[in-house]
């Protein structure tokens, strides 16, 4: 039996993407607008403008990203960190930097990602792979 | 019994580098392993507040308060 690649969320049906596999974001999208959950979902489409909430919690999670496929690919706790630091300036450091609420601001996901790195990297769990061998 | 005034040595907040423009940060090794080595030293400071058995503040990060050198149980049994 082949594995597949990924477990499809979406499926084209006429040409029109329909969901499949329902997750809590995609149903509460849905919830608070349909036309939202067209948009953005199915569609695809990305806001341009930095959200303060949600941009935070984006560099956060990117940087967490860059962190582990740093480890999965065998640098060092150092050259990981610094690789998600630089990812995240280039990224997100202007909107980061110009944020009011110092509380989600740039030094607040800078030390998100360092004590990460201090408190997990010598964590048991290991990162999952796809099929392809890349991290998932 | 007497108070021992704490040693306190307060870490230095890089905000030259924290305010600087981000792509030029991102472009020097030098100055985002300052800012690393800052925010080590945070994690440090927080674990050893934790351990002396003190409350989480916004300076705490900043400050390293007096450890104990023994279980703090004990010192307190021995001193009552």
């Amino acid at each position: 039996m082949e594995q597949p690649d990924r477990l499809k969320k979406f499926i084209l049906q006429d040409g029109k993407p329909i969901q499949k596999i329902w997750d809590t974001s995609s149903l509460s999208s849905f919830l608070s607008c349909p036309r939202l959950y067209n948009y953005t979902n199915l569609q695809g489409y990305r806001s341009k403008i930095y959200g303060m909430a949600t941009g935070f919690g984006s560099a956060v999670h990117m940087g967490f990203e860059v962190l582990d496929s740093e480890k999965f690919k065998g640098a060092t706790k150092d050259q990981a960190v610094v690789a998600s630091i630089k990812a995240v300036l280039l990224e997100y450091g202007e909107a980061l930097s110009q944020a009011e609420d110092k509380a989600r601001g740039l030094t607040s996901v800078l030390r998100a990602i360092v004590w990460r790195a201090e408190e997990y990297w010598e964590d048991l769990f290991e990162i999952a792979t796809k099929p392809n061998g890349e991290p998932s | 019994m007497t108070k021992e005034k704490e040693e306190v040595q307060e870490l230095e907040i890089p905000v030259e580098l924290l305010e600087k423009d981000p792509i030029e940060l991102a472009e020097n090794d030098n100055d985002i392993n300052e800012i690393v080595k800052y925010l080590r030293a945070t994690r440090e400071n927080i674990r050893a507040t934790e351990s002396a058995g003190k409350r989480i503040t916004s300076k705490a990060a900043r400050t390293k308060p007096k450890q104990y050198k023994e279980d703090p149980l004990s010192i307190l049994v021995k001193e009552a």
